[in-house]
């Protein structure tokens, strides 16, 4: 008894803090996240109340909603910031995310791309993506890391996808608001992750960069599953093929945008006064 | 592998270059000349030094953790206490019968206390090779455990500076008692000879000034390439945006734990070449104030750089060597109005201002070339502006 209690803290630890939760998501079953009946409260105000979100496989899903809907809370839930009270949260039908911290999460394959653009201000556009790069994180192969020839051709397509290559030198804080974000975005492809949480790609772009970003995300469809938290409807618009709508940490609505824009609720809490 | 380290590394080649001559010459200077001879170096003075490059290579410990990770520990001194404590008590047991009361086996403290045995962590030291593990050991433990518990809840800012600022005082309190074991009060001093050789020599002092040189090349080069390396750009990226860091798939707390835990070692090696060349280590080397004149060292002479590091610390510490002579009871005054100024004015601290003095002829010349042809400059002059920002010191 003693034994076996030992070894399964052994193990939990050595998940926690070793191994990184090496294993890939298993999406076999066409669906790579489960959140099931979440709850999330913050000194009495309930953020997240029974939550349920299901993403297919190669999905492109956009989720709108009123400010203080529970979009970036949802966003750490999944990736290991905040643990809800209850609920459970899968990624794939074997990884559960409530087992794993932040980088052990990030290790498995969910990318995050945060609200504020956030790239390392005092290194380079390239460095910005050496660090990014997957592969082993832990102290001592981060001190003998180098950057192999695959790894360059893997930044290299990435500087090429996002339009960097010729800010490749240029420092984090010399980017436009919109240049950073198209290296968070290059960062997040950098971690080769199989789901990408994309929170707010387009404030501060003008319609043109909107546009780039638009066809960049929809470029990974179908290779990737992707998750965009947005406000602006033109954007969705031009990107969504599946909306959920929250309001007040619950889904209001599934489906195409125009079904969505039809109903009722979701005009009476949200597109009626902020689409038009 | 130094040259390649050196090799674009002006700022840090040109200090150390300069601390090798200026080693060199005084170690000439002792040896090679006698008392009235204008070149004479006094053995004083060969000791002075040797102490600012102790402290010089504590300053570069600490930029390690402050400038490149961003943790400002006030608890640092911790750390070259211990370092300097190990050999210390290597150094008592060297001592042997020729205490005042001529125990072969006890040093004078504990037969004052009436002590009949030494103490079980007593047990080892009078081996060289022992006490020079524990002075990485020991250090290097308590930074680990504390580390440990600390980056583990995340603790961070200005609770984290706090609680080593309380380490650092926990040991000085238990430091203080007889009843620790280390002399109380007074601390280890008294000291004879080390590996053999007598400590009051001229000769032992050079070799010890020779040491602490080398010992701070070694520690800046550990520390520099440990910085260029990616873990450097990792903690770089700790330091500007942890939860980013993270969010990469990054265990933030074992890299604050292994830098923190290194910078630690760097300082108990200060610390161990400290004692020997002072010849006395006492519970005073724990007082916070301590802990945090070396925050204001690496301010002075410029954080992230690491050379300005031992720039600040070679200088602050010339200073109060010359104010403390004039006029003892202000330096602390002298020391918190040279902390402000440098704020203030000298954000990047003194080596800072060479980047300074770059960015502004760069500015400058971007100017006149903006006059030289208005129409391109406006395209011209904000490209220029940004390249003339200083990027780094």
């Amino acid at each position: 008894m003693e034994k076996k209690l030992f070894s399964s803290f052994a193990g939990k630890f050595l998940k926690k803090h070793v191994s990184h939760g090496g294993e890939a998501p298993d999406g076999s079953h066409g669906m790579m996240l489960y959140l099931e009946g979440i709850n999330k409260s913050f000194d009495g105000f309930k953020a997240i109340n029974d939550l349920n979100l299901y993403i297919e496989k190669g999905e492109l899903r956009c989720i709108i909603g009123p400010n203080g809907a529970g979009k970036s809370t949802m966003m750490d839930i999944i990736t290991g910031k905040i643990r809800p009270d209850s609920g459970s949260a899968w990624f794939g039908q074997n990884i559960n995310l409530l087992d794993l911290d932040e980088p052990a999460i990030a290790q498995a394959g969910i990318g995050r791309k945060f609200q504020k653009p956030t790239v390392f201000e005092n290194m380079t556009v390239d460095e910005n993506l050496e660090l990014a790069l997957a592969g082993p994180k832990t102290v001592w192969s981060t001190l003998r890391g180098k950057m192999s020839a695959e790894d360059n051709e893997m930044r290299d397509s990435v500087l090429e996808l996002t339009g960097l290559k010729d800010l490749r030198g240029k420092d984090g804080r010399l980017l436009s608001h919109g240049q950073k974000q198209w290296l968070e975005l290059g960062m997040l492809l950098m971690q080769k992750p199989q789901l990408l949480l994309v929170d707010e790609p387009v404030t501060g772009m003008t319609r043109q960069e909107m546009q780039k970003t638009a066809e960049l995300l929809l470029s990974l469809e179908h290779t990737h599953t992707i998750i965009v938290v947005e406000h602006d409807m033109d954007f969705v618009r031009s990107i969504a093929r599946k909306v959920t709508v929250l309001h007040q940490g619950h889904v209001l609505a599934e489906g195409s945008m125009a079904e969505v824009q039809a109903n009722p609720k979701v005009v009476e809490v949200y597109l009626g006064s902020d689409a038009s | 592998m130094v040259t390649s380290l050196l090799k674009k590394d002006r700022g840090g080649f040109s200090v150390l270059g300069a601390v090798w001559i200026f080693v060199l010459l005084l170690i000439a200077g002792n040896a090679f000349f006698q008392d009235g001879s204008a070149f004479y170096v006094g053995s004083n003075t060969i000791t002075l030094f040797g102490k600012y490059l102790c402290y010089a290579l504590l300053a570069v410990s600490l930029d390690l953790i402050w400038g490149y990770l961003g943790i400002l520990s006030l608890g640092h001194a911790a750390f070259f206490g211990l370092g300097g404590y190990v050999m210390g008590m290597y150094l008592m047991r060297q001592i042997g019968a020729r205490g005042v009361y001529g125990n072969p086996e006890l040093p004078d403290f504990m037969v004052f206390l009436n002590w009949h045995e030494l103490p079980w962590y007593w047990y080892g030291v009078n081996h060289f090779w022992f006490a020079a593990i524990m002075i990485l050991l020991v250090p290097g433990a308590l930074a680990f455990i504390f580390g440990f518990f600390a980056f583990r809840s995340r603790v961070g800012g200005v609770y984290l500076s706090i609680i080593t600022q309380s380490l650092t005082f926990a040991l000085a309190l238990a430091f203080f008692r007889n009843e620790t074991g280390f002399g109380g009060n007074n601390g280890l001093t008294d000291f004879k000879d080390i590996l053999g050789f007598s400590l009051a020599s001229d000769t032992t002092r050079d070799v010890l000034l020779f040491l602490s040189a080398l010992a701070l090349t070694f520690g800046y080069l550990l520390c520099r390439y440990l910085m260029r390396s990616r873990l450097g750009k990792v903690t770089i990226a700790i330091r500007d945006a942890e939860s980013r860091t993270r969010f990469m798939g990054y265990r933030v707390e074992y890299f604050k734990l292994a830098i923190f835990t290194v910078a630690a070692m760097l300082a108990g090696i200060a610390g161990a070449l400290y004692v020997p060349q002072v010849g006395i280590i006492n519970p005073g080397e724990f007082n916070p104030i301590n802990s945090i004149e070396i925050v204001i060292w690496v301010a002075v002479g410029g954080r992230a750089s690491l050379y300005g590091a031992i720039v600040g610390a070679i200088l602050v510490n010339y200073a109060k060597t010359v104010f403390t002579g004039i006029f003892p009871d202000g330096w602390l005054y002298a020391l918190g109005l040279i902390f402000v100024l440098v704020t203030l004015f000298l954000p990047k601290g003194i080596v800072g201002i060479i980047g300074m003095i770059r960015a502004k002829r760069a500015e400058r010349k971007a100017l006149a070339e903006a006059d030289a042809g208005r129409q391109a400059a406006a395209e011209a002059e904000p490209a220029a502006a940004a390249e003339a920002s200083p990027k780094e010191a």
